[in-house]
């Protein structure tokens, strides 16, 4: 909770109205680090310029855990906020972007717990035409995947129902490590985790979507028996 | 490159340049087994990735305005809140209250000291009291205390 942390800032006013927000602060030239200095000191502007520096990052982290805008849209205001009441803590010369990513993933990681629906199992869980548009997709030779944009759409679907088979930690993990393309290292601080466990956490998500796949796989070559044998 | 080395690289390591390997991609080609890992491991990368790309939406500047406001809404509220509150008296006054929770046990401790301190000394000196001084002059000269049996008393006695 907010309440609970410890840092105690002059109040972020709110004297700017729409129309001055409209023009946002052209601070592109002051670091990071200025920029804090200048917030802390209660310039609001300042803080402004860090949000429109940053938020895209975050938009980002939170887009590939949630997929309804609303809940980004928390994510994101949560974790400004947050940064906003720990700026005092963070450590001058560290990589600042970093550091809202970590309030940003454990953020992620709180809303995950919160929503933790476990599927019985993946069978039901796909609709046959999501079975099959995987069996497709696994029975193809390229190597690398894409969809188009009519795909798009059931790929997310489908992505959803096989991570929602996870648990909430595999599943960051390999949402980092696969969408937002960190190493095992940056996902190790970014979640304040050891390496060997994220690394684990990582061999045990994969192995589990990769079984899933197999399963997908061995009952198409079923099916395919059993119609040859029909035809027979 | 054998099946075992491409197993065992695309199990353990992670990095998306690895799918892209010339040296996997050639051993896939004339390995079935080892191209349907190949193409699980980039269907499971493109698809864990394809999540968060479908809520993607075109962003508007009036998206960062509104953020904006948003942010510094719950901000405001969240000094209202603390304002307010017995977290923010108690938060303020932590540091007072520490000092003198600190200030309280060092009194205890040294009063504690003191009065064992004092104890000790009250013992010796009523030890001190009770004992003579001169107590090897006592043992030499003769009994001048009325109670202890003298010379005389112990020759009669025999």
């Amino acid at each position: 909770m907010l309440v609970n942390q410890s840092i105690t800032q002059s109040a972020f006013s709110l004297s700017s109205t729409d129309a001055e927000i409209a023009h946002f602060p052209a601070s592109t030239i002051a670091s990071d680090d200025q920029l804090i200095e200048l917030t802390l000191g209660g310039d609001e502007m300042a803080f402004e310029s860090l949000l429109l520096r940053h938020h895209r990052r975050i938009f980002s982290i939170a887009r590939r855990f949630f997929r309804s805008r609303e809940t980004v849209e928390d994510i994101v205001q949560e974790t400004f906020s947050k940064a906003f009441f720990s700026l005092s803590t963070f450590r001058r010369g560290a990589t600042f972007e970093q550091w809202l990513a970590k309030i940003a993933v454990n953020n992620c990681y709180d809303e995950l717990r919160r929503r933790k629906k476990r599927s019985e199992s993946l069978i039901t869980e796909l609709s046959t035409d999501e079975e099959g548009w995987l069996q497709i997709k696994l029975s193809q030779t390229a190597f690398e995947t894409h969809f188009n944009e009519a795909e798009k759409g059931i790929a997310a679907e489908i992505s959803s129902k096989l991570l929602s088979n996870l648990s909430i930690e595999d599943r960051l993990v390999l949402t980092l490590l696969h969408a937002e393309n960190n190493s095992i290292k940056e996902i190790a601080q970014l979640t304040g985790w050891s390496e060997a466990k994220v690394k684990i956490r990582a061999f045990r998500a994969r192995h589990s979507m990769r079984r899933a796949f197999q399963r997908l796989r061995k009952a198409e070559e079923r099916k395919l028996r059993v119609i040859g044998e029909i035809s027979r | 490159m054998t099946c075992r080395e491409v197993k065992r690289l695309l199990r353990n390591d992670y990095s998306p340049a690895l799918i892209k390997s010339h040296e996997i991609k050639s051993h896939a080609r004339s390995c079935a087994k080892c191209n349907q890992e190949l193409v699980i491991s980039s269907l499971m990368r493109a698809l864990v990735t394809s999540y968060g790309d479908a809520s993607a939406n075109e962003h508007s500047p009036w998206d960062d305005v509104r953020l904006v406001n948003r942010i510094k809404s719950r901000i405001r509220a969240v000094n209202e809140y603390r304002a307010g509150s017995w977290d923010t008296a108690i938060i303020g006054a932590r540091r007072w209250l520490l000092a003198f929770g600190a200030m309280a046990i060092l009194l205890l401790v040294l009063s504690g000291r003191f009065a064992t301190e004092g104890s000790l000394d009250q013992a010796a000196s009523d030890k001190g009291s009770r004992s003579n001084p001169n107590w090897g002059e006592e043992l030499v000269s003769t009994n001048s205390s009325p109670n202890l049996p003298s010379d005389e008393d112990s020759d009669n006695a025999h």
